[in-house]
């Protein structure tokens, strides 16, 4: 799409999530239209360039640093002043508040959805681990969430009025404001407390800081917002009087339901996740699996990403006889056509594979160890920001807490651990995350399988590199025609 | 006029100074103020330099100023260098140094932007671990909490201290001294940032002990902005650091050989290079700056260093017990208990609720309406509290010779008014 058009069509899903549920989500560049972070990236940028993976103010006036009084010396206080003029669309528009931001936040360790992007914030956030397991098990409803909401606080997150916020570190993390980036981290109106987090009730019910608003009328379109200005928000515009939604649109100007080239210079992995409570508790047998794979990756950090190392050795094993597996991938195009790949590889060496599709919130429970029917799962991780992100990989998918397993090595998780600690200092972070990631593969729980770039919709669009290749239709501007070249290396195995 | 400055009052000497009469200035800790006389001495010599027609070279080698200015601080011209600040001085200080990767460097957390940034470049740069300690604060503090702090940061791989010989933030005199000694017995480089020793203290800088002090010649110093000291230990006097002189490359400078190599490094009380040169000959120098810095610490010597170093810690004194009477003891980042710890840099939470001590946004807007309302300068400072996960903030005022009682009373009344009104 170039310039702008009076009525922009998209051919995509209506089942608008809460931005809280927004990470990993396919609709995730809808919520883009109507929700703003405290910082964001500029689709505007030329991909590639350091700018397209540097984040900017969004509902903050800056990007706190020593500088400018926003970021203390210790590394672990940030104080975030929130712009003046950033409205939601009520009636009256109503100011965003630095207690929407609290909320927002708060909202994100709800007991009720576990967002895919949680382990960045547990880690790093004074005190969200805490909040997040404070959760009564008793909590039922909506008004009992917003009870404990209103009555504990995140000891690390407060207001100091409705216009500054701080954000208190458990230690110096160099990638804070980029996990402030994230859209499920976006500001809550004080109206969702009436409603479950992303339940529907609250996607019925959702209100707009961005350019545009979602209204529901059997489909979905956005309209302008009107309490949206262009001055008060220097990443995103308004480039049609109207966006529609349909997943049947015949003549869409962006199909976000196919995977068209790549547009992302930052390379994201497909991996297998074999499942150590079941039948692949032998270690010898995952090696195994690993070893009878078809694979081009055999690192779980892609090229191009901090952190990654070029090779890491690889381990014999051996099958057991007859053995029975299910292969859990999300039904998409290219997950389905890797997990045929698979199959085929795996019933070559005698074993008996039954692959199962898995809808997107089946996939969401997979991923988020809330489900654990499967033997091998396939999906895909993308890097959530653009620099020092060693660990949007190796703390997602390794970490015992966090993984989709629901387990791991204790070894892993102390590295993971130590290099969390020493995120000021990138040379022991990457040196330990290194470490990880070497025992981790050596496990063979994980199993990369190949790199890619994140898939862009057809229909030319931006793509923020930095939150896993979103597509930004709110750029500013046209994008360039094609990609330059990355200053990041990327290696050709990855394409 | 020259030998009767000693005999002078103190309100005939704050006449010298380029004071706006309506104005209560308590932040020197930020930037002091200068003499008319100084101010002259920027314009004069600016003007006689102006044209290209003399050769500019030599003077910035400020021989003269370098060896005078050196007298006062009980060192040689060889060991002093005019700067154009104290943060450059610490940067090439730092980065002159002969470290390299898995040496330690032990510091604080209170130290100036500038030294931890430099520091961090040194990290990441030639793989040096950078141990920093958080320095204890409050009324109560005393010396020897200080120097335990060190003492257990330090490990066979330390090869520096560097820290500010008093804090910016909290205005906590270290003992530097003592943490010299400490140093010598673990063979450690010493670097100090000095940035407000220079025109406050009447001091030997030899027999401090250390190997590096970099001074602010802007802050009590009351020279112009762009100014600073740099001292460079450069040969070796037992008495004060029987260490021998540290692996030291003076970056930028015109004069290091060109070919070949200085001679080796003195180990005795006799000079064997002149590092002072190498560090001075920087390319073309601000003439004007210099000589106006000389003629600001001539003006010191003629008043007696001894004299104003009295001077300032008594009106601090004055105006630390006016602060703890009006806000308390506990109020008080500052030490006070222990008088080898006090400098007339005094930080303090002004308002009833403790938890205001995180609200950078009340601080700060506490210490915009002491200006606004009742011009009186002084500035908020932000530091890490041993065991608090907050970052602290806090209202801190500096003496200096020009104050006096009278408006330092009247400036902690108002500060104790306004902080009523805002808690």
């Amino acid at each position: 799409m170039r310039g702008p058009v009076e009525r922009l069509r998209l051919r995509a899903g209506i089942d608008l999530p809460e931005p809280v549920a927004a990470h990993r989500h396919p609709l995730a560049a809808l919520t883009r239209l109507h929700a703003r972070q405290l910082f964001t990236y500029r689709g505007d940028a030329v991909p590639g360039s350091w700018q397209s993976v540097a984040p900017v103010a969004d509902l903050a006036t800056a990007v706190p640093s020593i500088y400018n009084a926003g970021l203390g010396a210790r590394g672990t206080s940030y104080v975030i002043h929130l712009r003046p003029d950033v409205y939601w669309d009520t009636t009256p528009a109503r100011r965003v508040t630095a207690q929407d931001v609290v909320r927002g936040l708060k909202r994100l360790c709800t007991p009720f959805y576990r967002s895919t992007a949680l382990p960045y914030f547990l880690s790093t956030i004074r005190g969200m681990a805490d909040y997040r397991d404070g959760h009564p098990a008793s909590l039922r409803t909506a008004a009992d969430l917003a009870e404990h909401a209103n009555t504990h606080d995140i000891a690390g997150v407060f207001a100091l009025d409705e216009q500054t916020l701080v954000v208190e570190l458990d230690h110096p993390a160099v990638d804070v404001v980029d996990v402030l980036a994230l859209p499920c981290a976006s500001p809550a109106p004080v109206e969702y407390d009436a409603f479950l987090p992303d339940s529907p009730q609250a996607r019925a019910a959702l209100r707009s800081t961005g350019p545009y608003r979602p209204v529901f009328d059997g489909g979905l379109r956005f309209e302008p917002n009107p309490a949206w200005t262009p001055e008060s928000d220097l990443a995103r515009g308004q480039r049609a009087s109207v966006i529609t939604v349909s997943p049947d649109e015949p003549t869409p100007h962006i199909d976000l339901t196919v995977e068209g080239e790549p547009t992302s210079t930052l390379l994201g992995v497909d991996y297998l996740v074999l499942n150590p409570r079941g039948p692949l508790s032998e270690h010898t047998a995952r090696l195994a699996i690993a070893d009878a794979i078809t694979r081009t990756a055999h690192t779980i950090i892609p090229p191009g990403n901090d952190g990654h190392q070029a090779t890491a050795p690889a381990q014999a094993g051996a099958l057991p006889a007859a053995l029975s597996l299910t292969l859990a991938h999300p039904d998409t195009p290219h997950a389905t056509a890797v997990a045929v790949g698979i199959v085929a590889d795996l019933v070559a060496v005698g074993l008996t594979i039954v692959s199962r599709p898995l809808s997107p919130a089946e996939s969401h429970r997979a991923v988020t160890g809330q489900a654990g029917d499967w033997d091998i799962l396939l999906d895909s991780w993308f890097p959530d920001w653009g620099h020092d992100n060693a660990r949007a990989f190796l703390l997602p998918l390794c970490h015992s807490a966090h993984s989709p397993a629901g387990t791991g090595q204790r070894r892993v998780d102390e590295l993971i651990d130590a290099a969390l600690a020493a995120l000021d200092d990138p040379t022991r972070s990457t040196s330990a995350l290194r470490a990880a990631e070497l025992h981790a593969l050596a496990d063979a729980v994980i199993v990369p399988l190949a790199f890619r770039a994140p898939p862009a919709p057809s229909g030319q669009v931006a793509a923020l590199s930095a939150l896993g290749g979103l597509p930004d239709l709110t750029a500013r501007t046209p994008v360039a025609a094609g990609p330059v070249p990355s200053p990041r290396r990327i290696s050709e195995v990855s394409r | 006029m020259e030998a009767g400055l000693r005999a002078r009052s103190w309100s005939e000497i704050r006449s010298l100074f380029a004071l706006d009469a309506d104005a209560t200035h308590l932040n020197t800790g930020t930037v002091g103020a200068m003499p008319h006389e100084v101010l002259d001495v920027v314009d004069r010599v600016t003007r006689e330099w102006t044209g290209g027609l003399l050769d500019v070279y030599p003077p910035g080698l400020y021989p003269e100023h370098r060896a005078a200015i050196g007298r006062s601080y009980g060192v040689d011209q060889d060991e002093m260098v005019i700067t154009h600040n104290a943060t450059e001085g610490m940067a090439r200080v730092i980065h002159g140094l002969d470290l390299r990767e898995g040496d330690e460097v032990v510091t604080t957390s209170h130290e100036c932007y500038s030294v931890l940034s430099n520091l961090n470049l040194l990290r990441h740069r030639h793989g040096v671990v950078v141990t920093v300690v958080t320095l204890p604060t409050g009324f109560d503090v005393r010396a020897e909490d200080v120097v335990e702090r060190f003492a257990a940061a330090i490990t066979p791989r330390t090869k520096v201290l560097a820290f500010a010989g008093i804090t910016l933030f909290t205005g906590t005199m270290l003992p530097i001294r003592a943490l010299c000694e400490l140093a010598h017995r673990h063979g450690l480089t010493t670097v100090i940032d000095g940035a407000l020793m220079a025109g406050m203290l009447d001091c030997d800088f030899r027999a401090l002990g250390a190997d590096f002090i970099s001074c602010s010649g802007s802050k009590f110093q009351c020279g112009p902005l762009g100014t600073g000291l740099l001292y460079v230990r450069n040969k070796v006097h037992p008495e004060h650091n029987p260490l021998p002189l540290p692996a030291f490359w003076p970056i930028i400078s015109t004069w290091y050989p060109m070919q070949g190599t200085p001679p080796p490094r003195t180990t005795t009380s006799v000079e064997s290079c002149n590092i002072g040169d190498f560090l001075q000959s920087a390319g073309s120098a601000s003439i004007a700056r210099g000589a106006a810095l000389a003629r600001a610490c001539e003006l010191w010597d003629e008043i007696g260093r001894d004299r104003i170093e009295r001077r300032v810690f008594e009106l601090a004194e004055h105006a630390r017990t006016a602060v703890a009477e009006r806000f308390g003891t506990a109020a008080m980042y500052s030490p006070g208990a222990d008088q080898r710890l006090r400098s007339p840099l005094i930080a303090f939470h002004p308002f009833r609720d403790p938890a205001d001590a995180w609200n950078v946004k009340k601080v700060a807007e506490f210490v915009s309406r002491l200006e606004s309302e009742h011009r009186i300068w002084t500035r908020w400072t932000e530091f890490d509290v041993e065991g608090s996960p907050h970052q602290h903030y806090a209202a801190r005022l500096t003496t200096h010779l020009f104050n006096d009682h009278a408006e330092i009373d009247r400036a902690v009344a108002v500060m104790g008014r306004l902080a009523e009104q805002m808690s």
